[in-house]
């Protein structure tokens, strides 16, 4: 996919992509923080008996990580979760939109190239 | 996760680069500010227990500081596992 930024794809203007764009950020930011909230709260022992992470929770929180990263991919599919979400009124919820207006817009998806 | 958004925009017109810098600076910001809160309460919750008295104890002030040092550890840890994910999603497209 050419990832060229100075033209927007037909449909969308730039200003509709600039708020692509940071509605993706913040989307991204809020996954990382509950993935790093979650697995803290999975690997790391309560006690806090000393300053650095052992070995054991170092395995733990890669491990952690990766599935939490599998589950995430596997749901940010929009066409399974469109169909799956279906029956539920969450059809004109923001997110279902940004998921699907992401996996159309290419300009959105070359940002993500870009931002990664 | 910040460093590597910076060059990505590169190739863009110069206005649209200053919009995007600036739309990244207030995300991490206001990113750093929800992080702290959260391990304050984090620590907090899982240090401190006992209310006889008014100031922490020894104890709970080093408890404290583990906590926080192993979250803010962990953060770099998860940021690491999380950036290299992403670059492998990144070219499986």
């Amino acid at each position: 996919m050419a990832a060229n930024n100075t033209r927007t794809p037909e449909g969308i203007d730039k200003e509709q992509a600039f708020v692509m764009a940071q509605s993706d950020m913040e989307y991204r930011i809020e996954m990382f923080n509950r993935l790093a909230q979650t697995c803290f709260i999975k690997c790391v022992d309560k006690r806090y008996k000393e300053r650095e992470l052992n070995m054991g929770e170092n395995s733990c929180i890669d491990r952690c990580v990766s599935k939490y990263w599998q589950v995430w991919s596997y749901w940010s599919d929009a066409e399974r979760w469109w169909s799956a979400s279906s029956d539920v009124k969450y059809q004109n919820h923001l997110l279902v939109n940004m998921l699907y207006l992401y996996e159309q817009a290419c300009f959105c998806r070359s940002w993500r190239l870009k931002l990664t | 996760m910040d460093k590597n958004m910076l060059a990505g925009l590169e190739g863009l017109p110069e206005e649209d680069k200053v919009r995007m810098a600036s739309m990244i600076d207030h995300l991490q910001m206001r990113d750093s500010l929800r992080m702290y809160n959260s391990l304050v309460e984090r620590c907090f919750n899982d240090c401190v227990d006992n209310f006889t008295r008014k100031t922490l104890q020894k104890q709970e002030e080093t408890c404290v500081q583990r906590c926080a040092e192993k979250f803010l550890k962990h953060s770099i840890r998860v940021g690491m596992r999380f950036a290299e994910l992403n670059a492998q999603a990144a070219t499986q497209d």
